[in-house]
Order: structure tokens, then C-alpha cells, then sequence
């Protein structure tokens, strides 16, 4: 199906730019350790870098961790599910998405207004508008809105086939 | 009300399987619509909590520990950790029982989780035990007996998560875990003596001091790990973060070397890492939105208020308090419990005079029984996933081990002392 693949092809650029979110975020704190305990002096930068590439980092993943349904939970009811028919689940699983799916727009909606009221704001030693901070969580947001969209798709279409996969 | 939603709500909606992140961000979205009515639901509010939830430098020890964890649980190290251990206690008697208690506390001063010791160093400790004639029931409780000591010596995840949500500090935290870890392993090692005396288990032959010489050789480059990490932290150089950042670039280092460098293999454990790393740390930052509902609503007063109706002594509160978590513990995984529990029992804790800081070792050991109790217990689960053991004896083995913990628990009631005497000697 076109959509899986484009999903797929999202979802192998984004593991691959947070993975580098994810280096970039190690070698900063590294940075910072050698230049104050190797050489004395300080990096001011790295500090800050390390912070916010964090959050990229970590909202970038969590979006792909959305699309698999990775993220942790209590998976006390699983054992009743799958006891009840294959609609019965569908339905529940469409209930979870619909929820995350109105989560992730009130996300969005809230972090792009933050973007918009901060990007004047200077970061102190990176110089980068402070927006940048909150961009990620737009951004991470749209992308966990598309593949929320698509697992709700996807159990349309399981709907519709009555089951049988 | 306030409380009613919040706390009965996340319940819910967690029981009908909705991602614990998501019901952290939920349930206060919930009472913030009813306060305020659901078109006016501040989201810009909601997304800053939940962005800032993550910026903190303390949290950033989180990835690297897991790094750390990873790297050196995959670089094939475990064989010789356990030869190591072999040569200091298996000449006792039911020596491979103390081999794998000890092997799995030096493995708690590299990984931060009780489930990686459990996966990685298990699998080993039940083939060599297994093989030198012990049987497969005892050998899996003193695994996942030995694997719980992980959260509990620094590095820990759970330690950073509570530390971070209780506002105390990390470094010390983390050092206040050394203690009881030795305990905890000392307990262990008297409980499988007592226990596996009867079974007339091979004694190994005592060490020569060549032998213990050629596998300390072997030994010493990862032994170097938790030396980094614990002697880094306690010694004042770095803070938590720093040292885990020393302590991942050196495990990079030598897991390269020991693997010939072997970099598909490093980008594999370097991918595993980010997403454990990003699921703990999503759930970490929306608690933190949890939290800021938790304490405006003034939950914590309400509940302190209705259990100084039944006890207004700080020993009675603190039994009520881990008696409740001994039953989430066995509901939720270790960070799901803290996540949603440390906002609402710590401001408890203070109010009737005891130290955040005691409390946190108190609150994960006891959160630790839980992962070795079904239905939730993930040590259990990463156990099952290496032996072809039946789950139903598997539980019966871990739940005996669960009897020193408790003890351990105990102590540590008693005695506050031994949690606090290195906290409070830096």
C-alpha cells in the first residue's frame, strides 16, 4: 500500500535524524566534560546544546515510538482483549488512537503558539531563537499526528474486513 | 474532585491500556478543561510543561546511563564479570549462588535496570549453574533475586526519575544506594546459603591466587566502568551526568576494541539505546505536567490531611505509605509507579518530617518487589525470555526470593542510617 510506504520512508528519516539528534546530544556533553576537566576552560555553548538537542531528540523518537504502539503501558486489559472478538479490539484500539490523536493536536496547537511568542527571544549562549525549543514539539507533533492518523487507517480497514486480518 | 480526577481518572484510563504518557498529559487536560471549560483549554500551557518537563541537566544522565548499560551488556564482557566472581567467592559453599549475586553487583555498577542484568549477565549465571548440577528452580530466584540490585547501586534509572520528581539531589541519591545494595547482596547470598544448604550443590575448588590474578587481568577493563561511574560520582569530580558521560565514551571505546571494532554492531545497540532512552524520558516529561496539577490542586495536603485522621506518626504514615506501593508495584512497572506516585506521596512524606531523599532508596526498594511478583514483574518476564522454565515455577522461585528484600526493607526502616551515612558524609 502507498501509504504504509510512505510511512515507512517517514519513519526511516526521522529514526535517522534522531539518532544523529542523539550523537550530536552525546559528543556536547562530552565536549564539555574534556573542556573543563581536560583543558580548563569551559565550552559555553555545550551546556545549552545538549539540553535542547535533547528534547529534539526525544520527541522525534517518541513519534516513531507511537507508530509501532511502543510507548510503556499498563497492559492489564490485553488479557481480556484477547479473549473478546477481533472487532471488539479494533474498536478499543480506536478509542486509544482517537484520544492520542486529540492530545497530539492540542500539543501542536499549544507548542506553535509558544514558537511564534518566543522566536524573538534570543537562547543565552547559543544565540538561536528561543522558539526553536518548542519548534520540536510541533514539528514531532505533526509527524505523531500522521502516524496516529494511519494506525487509525489501519483499524478502519480491519473494521471493514470483519477481522480476518 | 481535583483529586478524583487526577489520580481515579489516570487509573482508568491507564487500566484501558492508553500509554502512560498519554494519560499523564490526559488526565490534567481533563480537570483543566472542566475548570476552565474545554474551549479554553490552555494549550500552549500544556505543551511548555510538557517541553520543559525534558530540559533538565540531571535528566540527561538518563541516556547515557542507558547507554552505558547497553554497550557493555553487549559487548560479551558478562563471561568474564562472572569468571571474575567465580574466583572471589565460589570455593563457598553453594558457591555459583554467590558467584551470580556478586557477578550481578558489579553488573549493577555498569547498567542502570533490573531487566538488561536479568537478559544479559542472567543468561549466563543459569548456564553455568545449570551445568555444574544446580537445579534450574534455584538457579532462576537467585537470578532474578541478584537482577533487582541493579535500580538499586548506582547507575540508576530509577533513581534519576525520582530524584528529578522529588527535587532532591541526584549525586547524593545515587551514592545513597551504595549501602543498600551491598546489603542487598549480602542478604541474598545468606538467604541462598540457608536455602540451598540442604541441597548438597558441588563446592568448587578454591581459587589459586594465579587463577584469581589471570581472570582479575581479564576483568579489569570493565571493571573500570563502575569504578568511572560510582568512584566519579562519590569522589566529588563530576556530577552524575558528567560521569555518565566519561563512563559511556569509555564503554564505547572499549566495546569497539573488544570487538574488533565491530561498528554495525555499535549502531544497533546505539538505536536500542535512543528509543529506551526516549520512552522513559516522554513518560518523565509529561509527568512532570502530572505533577504541576498534582501540587496546584493541593492533593498531597488532602491526602496528608486524611492520614494524620488515622496516624499522625511518621513510622505508621511511612508503613501505610509502602504498604500502598508494595500493591502498585505490583500493578505498574518500577517507572510507571514513580512517574505517577513521587508528585502526589513525596510532599506526604515531608509534611510529616521524613527526608526525600531516605525515602527515594525506601520507595524504589520496595518498588523492586513488585518486578519480582506477577502480573507486572518485568524481571520474571526477561527471565522467561532466556530459560525454558514454566511460568508458574518461575513465579514461585522469585517470590521466594522476594523474602530477603523484604528483610533488606526492613533494615533500611530501621536503621535510616545506613541509607544516609555516605549522602551525608560528602
Amino acid at each position: 500500500m502507498l501509504i504504509t510506504k510512505l510511512s515507512n520512508f517517514l519513519e526511516n528519516v526521522i529514526e535517522s535524524i534522531s539518532v544523529f539528534f542523539y550523537m550530536i546530544f552525546f559528543i556536547a556533553i562530552f565536549v564539555q566534560v574534556v573542556s573543563r576537566y581536560i583543558f580548563n576552560s569551559p565550552v559555553v555553548w555545550s551546556e545549552e546544546l545538549a539540553r535542547y538537542i535533547n528534547i529534539w531528540f526525544v520527541f522525534f523518537s517518541s513519534s516513531i515510538l507511537l507508530k509501532h504502539g511502543k510507548h510503556l503501558s499498563v497492559d492489564l486489559i490485553d488479557k481480556y482483549l484477547e479473549k473478546m472478538s477481533v472487532k471488539v479490539r479494533v474498536i478499543h484500539s480506536l478509542i486509544l488512537n482517537i484520544i492520542i490523536l486529540f492530545l497530539v493536536s492540542s500539543l501542536i496547537y499549544g507548542s506553535f503558539e509558544l514558537v511564534i511568542e518566543t522566536w524573538s527571544i534570543e537562547l543565552v549562549t547559543l544565540k538561536m531563537p528561543r522558539g526553536l525549543i518548542f519548534l520540536s514539539l510541533t514539528i514531532s507533533g505533526c509527524f505523531m499526528f500522521i502516524f496516529t492518523l494511519e494506525n487509525i487507517l489501519k483499524d478502519i480497514i480491519k473494521f471493514m474486513r470483519g477481522g480476518d486480518n | 474532585m481535583a483529586l478524583f480526577i487526577l489520580i481515579i481518572g489516570l487509573i482508568f484510563l491507564l487500566i484501558f491500556g492508553l500509554p502512560v504518557a498519554f494519560g499523564l498529559i490526559l488526565s490534567p487536560t481533563i480537570l483543566l478543561g472542566i475548570q476552565r471549560g474545554f474551549l479554553e483549554l490552555p494549550h500552549s500551557f500544556i505543551a511548555q510543561r510538557v517541553t520543559y518537563g525534558i530540559d533538565n541537566f540531571t535528566l540527561l544522565a538518563v541516556p547515557l546511563f542507558i547507554l552505558v548499560g547497553q554497550v557493555m551488556n553487549s559487548s560479551g564482557i558478562t563471561n568474564r564479570i562472572f569468571d571474575f566472581a567465580k574466583t572471589l567467592v565460589g570455593h563457598m559453599k553453594v558457591g555459583l549462588a554467590h558467584v551470580n549475586i556478586i557477578a550481578s553487583l558489579i553488573f549493577a555498577g555498569m547498567s542502570g535496570a533490573a531487566t538488561a542484568d536479568a537478559a544479559g549477565l542472567g543468561a549466563v549465571e543459569i548456564k553455568a549453574m545449570t551445568e555444574e548440577g544446580y537445579d534450574l528452580d534455584f538457579s532462576v530466584g537467585v537470578t532474578a533475586g541478584s537482577a533487582i540490585i541493579g535500580p538499586i547501586m548506582p547507575p540508576s534509572i530509577p533513581v534519576l526519575m525520582y530524584a528529578i520528581l522529588a527535587n532532591v539531589s541526584a549525586t547524593r541519591l545515587l551514592m545513597a544506594g551504595i549501602i543498600p545494595g551491598i546489603i542487598m547482596a549480602l542478604a541474598l547470598m545468606l538467604y541462598s546459603r540457608v536455602v540451598g544448604a540442604k541441597r548438597n550443590y558441588p563446592v568448587q575448588k578454591k581459587a589459586t591466587l594465579q587463577e584469581f590474578i589471570s581472570a582479575f587481568k581479564k576483568a579489569f577493563f570493565p571493571l573500570l566502568t563502575p569504578m568511572i561511574l560510582i568512584g566519579g560520582i562519590l569522589s566529588g569530580i563530576f556530577t552524575a551526568t558528567e560521569a555518565a558521560a566519561v563512563a559511556a565514551s569509555y564503554s564505547i571505546i572499549f566495546f569497539l576494541i573488544f570487538t574488533n571494532f565491530d561498528y554495525k554492531e555499535l549502531l544497533r545497540v546505539i538505536r536500542k539505546s535512543a528509543k529506551l532512552s526516549a520512552a522513559i524520558m516522554f513518560i518523565l516529561t509529561c509527568a512532570q505536567l502530572f505533577q504541576t496539577m498534582v501540587i496546584r490542586s493541593r492533593i498531597p495536603a488532602i491526602l496528608t490531611e486524611k492520614i494524620s485522621l488515622l496516624s499522625t506518626n511518621p513510622y505508621i504514615v511511612m508503613l501505610l505509605i509502602i504498604f500502598a506501593l508494595l500493591i502498585a508495584g505490583c500493578f505498574m512497572s518500577t517507572a510507571v509507579s514513580i512517574n505517577i506516585l513521587t508528585p502526589v506521596i513525596v510532599p506526604i512524606i515531608i509534611q510529616v518530617g521524613i527526608d526525600p531523599l531516605y525515602f527515594g532508596i525506601i520507595m524504589i526498594v520496595t518498588l523492586m518487589i513488585g518486578q519480582l511478583t506477577p502480573p507486572f514483574g518485568m524481571v520474571i518476564y526477561a527471565i522467561m525470555d532466556i530459560t525454558d522454565i514454566t511460568f508458574e515455577r518461575l513465579v514461585k522461585n522469585s517470590l521466594l526470593f522476594v523474602i530477603p528484600i523484604v528483610v533488606v526493607l526492613i533494615i533500611l526502616i530501621i536503621w535510616p542510617g545506613l541509607v544516609m551515612f555516605i549522602p551525608n558524609f560528602v
